[in-house]
């Protein structure tokens, strides 16, 4: 009787991770087990059906000696760093604007919308503007013959065109945080900044936009991560060229395996590409829990 | 209180249950139907559940083209006395995804599938993932396949393979385009051709359409360099010939110079490359026969009266080159009725089923089938003249990948303006040395 009471108080006392197993299955099934798969893989030569052969580090040294490979860390640090700026700059004055505005729910709306075209569908959208016979041929039509052609070829000048474009359908979820976080604010500070006499770009700097700190953080953490895997728009209008101009670390990852055929060394920059992502992760949020103690 | 707990618990249940049926491996649990198009013939649909009589075809052809499937299933059945049933898929890398999974599996694995030749179709047939069909070729070469193509598709003395497509490139041309420029007839030799580019240029057509795709740079390269000498093309192909030899520094140069009169137009992606040749705003472009089929389909042309075909003429007297590229289709070594799938591929060679594929892709690999469009007539023609013309696999399946792909980045580079002809060829040839072990 007493063994039987144990057994049925320790069911009820891990009652609660039931709930959560069904996730940790999950997780764990397509996750984790991939992780460890691409961890492994890293360290070998492989093409998806011979048999794998152990090469140690090989696939990382010829990596880092890959000027493909510096191209590429290149145009994702150019991503993450231009797309970080854009995307706080733009959302939290747009989300200023719609929260001081008498129709916010209209252009909250508007705003937000490209958010809800998957990554796919706006790069084939931008991709139909930017073709020689869409807004280029408009500049022909002013004059500007030199511009009649397809912007997406043109190397690097490609890239800032889908940051920006990333960034146009990006705009919408970090301006819905960023409203709710202005929404959310503790009203004394800043009326009794005003009383104090505070003028309004003080006011911003001084109260508000420290108190948007958590929101702030949420919005950088975000876009950090986002950005640092981007590789949908740029698949869909450039597939990394001209001559791997364009390419990403995702796109590396991708090509390096799929169209070439070598997984270990797709998974080997694979395996850089998250190692980045949790550096910058976790000094992002040892930062935000240090402050928030203080 | 009780009635939510077992709620909860019902809930879980069915989410547990169902991650693991959605794990469960079967073949048609297996392919995401948003990605793979599945046709049958409506025999089929009929008799879903007899295995005998029925064969599968996996393919990254068809997909976004279902009625063309549809009729190809219709035409293969009828003609093979099965049902056909073809899977098509969308995207390459589930593409291969799903054939790795699937060849070693008697359970999962088609009756026949499409694959990519050169090394990738080497890595298969190396590895005993795929059947001998060198019975199955003295059948077809029979039925009018020409023998030719078997070696692109066999390995250590064996045929792994039989094609799918075979598609020769030719220049395209818009023949109003010429007509406009005073150009009446088609070059013989290629000053004709560079002549026959100024003409285009001082009517104010540019000449040469290019497309952006990231692997396309070895089109006009391989061409030139064909033109110049076949033999000086196969030798940079096998690391016979170096790319630093100074019969390639002319070739590029010749290219270079071709550029620099403004003989290529800027690359732009394919669909405004064929519109752009279909509005005479360029004249001609490298592609294969089934363009011609695009431009009649898409635009309206008429082919022998608007657009034709003619091979780049040799500099030095020898054949013109017509560059081939052929797809093939291959059977897995495990499939269950190896008998099935040679039935399947006779089939694929009958008039009826090859009458469909010219029709609906420009594509025939037969001699029995009666072409009615005057440039597809013309180009077959041209391959069957082997006194004037030699066919020559591509240089993209006829190279070794690493060197391939490392190439057709340096000479993009070099169609941009990025680099000139030495660092070019320097480049590759560094590659070709580690490749070809010199």
């Amino acid at each position: 009787m007493n063994k039987g009471n144990s057994i049925k108080n320790f069911l009820i006392s891990k009652k609660d991770y039931l709930y959560i197993l069904p996730a940790v299955i999950l997780i764990t099934a397509f996750f984790i087990s991939s992780i460890v798969f691409t961890i492994y893989l890293s360290f070998y030569s492989w093409d998806g059906f011979s048999d794998k052969v152990f090469v140690g580090f090989e696939n990382y040294k010829k990596l880092f000696t890959d000027s493909n490979f510096q191209i590429s860390v290149m145009n994702t640090c150019l991503w993450v760093v231009l797309s970080l700026v854009i995307s706080l700059i733009l959302p939290l004055f747009f989300a200023i604007l719609i929260v001081n505005s008498t129709r916010s729910s209209l252009f909250k709306n508007i705003f937000y919308f490209p958010s809800t075209l998957s990554s796919t569908v706006g790069g084939l959208i931008m991709t139909a503007l930017l073709s020689m016979y869409g807004i280029p041929q408009v500049f022909g039509l002013l004059g500007y013959d030199s511009l009649v052609k397809d912007w997406l070829s043109i190397p690097y000048v490609n890239t800032i065109v889908m940051i920006f474009m990333g960034t146009w359908q990006g705009i919408g979820m970090n301006m819905l945080l960023f409203i709710a976080g202005l929404r959310n604010l503790d009203r004394s500070p800043i009326e009794s900044a005003q009383i104090d006499g505070a003028s309004k770009m003080t006011l911003f700097r001084k109260v508000i936009l420290p108190a948007l700190k958590p929101t702030t953080i949420v919005v950088v953490l975000m876009s950090l991560v986002n950005n640092f895997k981007v590789f949908d728009n740029i698949w869909v209008m450039t597939k990394g060229g001209p001559y791997r101009s364009s390419e990403t670390l995702a796109l590396t990852m991708y090509t390096e395996t799929f169209v070439r055929n070598n997984y270990g060394g797709g998974a080997a920059v694979a395996v850089i590409l998250t190692l980045v992502i949790i550096i910058v992760s976790y000094f992002n949020l040892k930062n935000t829990f240090k402050s928030n103690e203080g | 209180m009780k009635k939510l707990k077992l709620m909860s618990f019902i809930l879980i249940i069915c989410l547990l249950a169902g991650s693991l049926a959605g794990c469960s491996k079967g073949n048609d649990q297996a392919k995401d139907t948003s990605v793979t198009e599945n046709q049958s013939s409506s025999a089929a649909e009929k008799d879903s559940s007899s295995s005998s009589g029925k064969a599968t075809f996996w393919n990254d052809k068809l997909a976004g083209v279902a009625e063309i499937s549809k009729k190809l299933s219709d035409a293969w059945s009828s003609s093979a006395g099965l049902t056909v049933d073809i899977n098509s898929y969308g995207d390459t890398a589930s593409y291969q995804t799903a054939v790795s999974q699937s060849i070693d599996d008697a359970d999962a694995a088609p009756h026949l599938f499409t694959w990519w030749s050169g090394e990738q179709l080497e890595t298969l047939a190396t590895s005993g993932k795929l059947m001998e069909l060198d019975d199955v070729w003295e059948k077809i070469i029979e039925m009018g396949v020409s023998p030719d193509i078997k070696e692109a598709l066999s390995y250590s003395g064996h045929a792994y393979a039989v094609p799918y497509s075979l598609l020769n490139n030719v220049i395209i041309y818009n023949k109003d385009a010429f007509k406009k420029a005073g150009i009446t007839d088609t070059p013989k030799t290629f000053d004709e051709f560079l002549e026959d580019c100024q003409k285009l240029v001082d009517a104010g057509i540019t000449p040469i359409g290019l497309k952006n795709d990231s692997w396309a740079s070895f089109i006009w390269f391989q061409a030139i360099t064909a033109s110049y000498d076949p033999n000086l093309y196969l030798g940079i192909c096998d690391g016979s010939i170096k790319y630093t030899d100074e019969r390639m520094v002319e070739v590029l140069e010749i290219w270079q110079d071709m550029f620099r009169k403004g003989y290529f137009a800027e690359p732009v992606a394919h669909s405004d490359n064929l519109k752009r040749i279909a509005l005479g705003e360029c004249a001609m472009f490298i592609e294969p026969q089934g363009e011609v089929t695009s431009l009649q389909n898409e635009y309206g042309l008429v082919s022998g009266e608007n657009v034709d075909a003619f091979a780049l003429p040799s500099m030095h007297g020898d054949k013109a080159v017509v560059f081939f590229e052929v797809a093939p289709m291959s059977v897995p070594a495990v499939v269950k009725d190896p008998e099935t799938s040679k039935k399947l591929i006779e089939a694929y060679y009958t008039k009826e089923t090859q009458t469909v594929t010219l029709k609906e892709e420009g594509i025939v690999l037969t001699n029995t089938v009666d072409i009615d469009d005057p440039t597809l007539a013309k180009i077959n023609a041209m391959v069957a003249d082997t006194d004037n013309y030699q066919s020559i696999l591509r240089f993209y399946e006829n190279t070794p990948s690493a060197l391939r792909d490392h190439a057709l980045v340096e000479l993009a580079k070099f169609m941009d303006g990025q680099q000139d002809v030495m660092t070019t060829l320097e480049n590759i040839q560094k590659k070709a040395d580690e490749v070809f072990g010199n």
